[in-house]
């Protein structure tokens, strides 16, 4: 998988149009940020797990790459037609940017099993280079306090769909 | 719920890989006992039990050539890698193919009938070669360069190669997924045995349409999983001048180690119990072996060519894979057997019914990852 294949799918994993549209009034500047680097946080640690778990769980690296293009389509088809999430309440203070920011919004399944697969086949440091960039539309639609059409959140699953798609492909072919 | 419902979708679709690494004494026995198998086997007539019931104990006849030539050619191998008894058995079973050696116009061919195959005239060369190597008798060498010729005669200009050839009118429009990698094998083979007879003109051209045309023309979907193609890379690259490896050959084994790895991984997925739902029942052992013996063979040619273990990882563990899946699927124990442990033991079973072909490309494959794991590239 390339850098730029894993980038789009982390992207489509933590869809900024859901992540808008679960965001709760009144978020601050500061929430969006402990929100990010509390995701970086999870992605890290679900990287650095990678190994003993797909070990405990037997699943080669490219049948990982295949679970985490799957757990990306079930999430982007659900962008793409489930209702979008309504703001949920918040933990008080910057505990707010760890739930329900950080957990379950940006963080959502299908991007712990790419942190995992990523990480099999290209280490930690460069999957959570990629979360880091592909956490960047987020962090900016969340900061500006856009709330997203319903449209948009649709065409971002679509997008998700393909990118999962790709993600499966290259599972199936990889050695 | 949104995890629940991932996980549950995910677990349906990627299911844990039931791999290992066997022990080089591990895949030792289990070849000695296919080749005991094939010695148990072997009729009168220098044919093998060719297909076997365990549930009742029943011999379900039918006999096929081209699979008799690839037991030769595989208990020679196995001669080679030092198996006890399987050049006898070897030299057992050519009585069946002097008797159905047929005359036709572009020259010898083994077969029945009108029509005989060109598929089972390669494997029956390449049989024959690994004994001259091997034994360094050269009884044969006769009838192998006459035997060459034939197959170079149904090499068609673009390279495409005839499946069958008719007695009296040569080699027919015919094509086959297999026989096109075989012939090409026997010629490359022979090549390095018999240099001057010009067997590497059509071996070159076979290979330029292996690579460029066969699956576009022949099987646009899916592609050819080519073990036998991987044999025949495998005996070029070790010519005096071997062909250089462009891009479009790059781009070739890349894709069959793709396809060779994919179907290892979901093989490993069969594991019994709520798999047979998800995945359905263990594919047949030679299926197996053919995904080894291209892992295989494509391995010892990217060794030859400098690839470092780091590099191969990956091809590694599912070699080793391949090899598992075959060496614990194996029958290896009188008390295993059913029926008759003279028609079990050494055998690989799919919904109890065997076939000698499973037990060749079985035993073939774990030699030949065998020689993988030692670095041997003879």
């Amino acid at each position: 998988m390339t850098l730029t294949l894993l980038v789009l799918a982390m992207v489509a994993a933590a869809n900024p149009f859901r992540a808008a549209a679960a965001r709760a009034p009144h978020t601050t500047h500061r929430l969006v940020g402990v929100a990010v680097a509390a995701t970086l946080v999870l992605v890290l640690l679900a990287a650095m797990l990678s190994g003993p778990l797909l070990d405990l769980v037997d699943v080669s690296g490219p049948n990982a790459r295949i679970a985490g293009g799957i757990a990306l389509l079930v999430v982007a088809l659900k962008d793409t037609f489930a209702t979008p999430p309504a703001p949920e309440p918040a933990l008080a203070g910057l505990a707010g940017g760890l739930i329900p920011m950080a957990f379950p919004v940006l963080f959502s399944p299908a991007l712990a099993v790419l942190a995992i697969a990523g990480a099999s086949e290209r280490g930690v440091v460069v999957t959570l280079l990629a979360a880091a960039l592909a956490l960047i539309p987020a962090a900016v639609i969340l900061v500006s306090g856009t709330r997203p059409r319903r449209m948009w959140l649709s065409t971002a699953g679509v997008f998700g769909a393909g990118i999962a798609a790709l993600v499966v492909l290259d599972g199936v072919y990889a050695i | 719920m949104g995890w629940l419902l991932v996980g549950g979708v995910v677990s349906v679709a990627v299911h844990p890989e039931g791999c290992g690494r066997p022990t080089d004494a591990e895949l030792t026995e289990a070849s000695q006992l296919a080749v005991d198998w094939f010695a148990a086997n072997l009729e009168p007539d220098g044919r093998f039990l060719y297909r076997y019931n365990r549930l009742d104990g029943e011999n379900e006849g039918g006999y096929n050539d081209t699979r008799h030539a690839g037991v030769m050619w595989s208990l020679w191998q196995a001669e080679a890698d030092g198996m006890s008894g399987a050049g006898a058995t070897a030299e057992g079973a050519f009585g069946y193919v002097q008797a159905r050696l047929v005359d036709t116009v572009v020259g010898p061919a083994f077969g029945r009938g009108s029509v005989v195959g060109s598929g089972s005239t390669g494997l029956l060369v390449a049989a024959l070669d690994e004994r001259r190597i091997t034994t360094g008798q050269t009884d044969h060498d006769e009838l192998l360069v006459a035997l060459g010729h034939t197959l170079a005669a149904v090499v068609a200009d673009d390279g495409s190669v005839s499946a069958d050839i008719h007695v009296v009118d040569g080699p027919t429009e015919s094509r086959s997924p297999f026989f096109t990698g075989e012939v090409l094998w026997a010629l490359a083979r022979l090549h390095l045995s018999f240099p001057n007879e010009d067997f590497d003109e059509p071996a070159l051209r076979i290979r330029r349409y292996l690579v460029e045309d066969r699956d576009e023309i022949e099987s646009p979907w899916p592609p050819v999983s080519d073990h036998w193609g991987a044999y025949a890379f495998e005996t070029m690259d070790r010519w005096p001048t071997p062909p250089e490896i462009d891009e479009a050959e790059e781009d070739w084994r890349s894709r069959q180690l793709g396809l060779f790895s994919l179907q290892v991984r979901y093989e490993s997925q069969r594991r019994g119990g709520i798999t047979r739902l998800t995945r359905g029942d263990i594919a047949l052992a030679a299926g197996v072996g053919t995904l080894g013996e291209g892992l295989g063979n494509h391995m010892l040619q990217l060794e030859r060519n400098g690839a470092r273990t780091a590099d191969l990882g990956a091809l590694i563990e599912r070699a080793d894979c391949a090899a598992h899946l075959l060496v614990s699927r194996q029958i290896s124990d009188d008390a295993d057997a059913r029926h008759d442990p003279i028609h079990e033991v050494g055998a690989w079973f799919r919904l109890h019914v065997t076939q000698m072909d499973d037990q060749q490309h079985a035993l073939s494959a774990l030699l030949l990852l065998r020689d993988t794991r030692n670095g041997d590239p003879s």
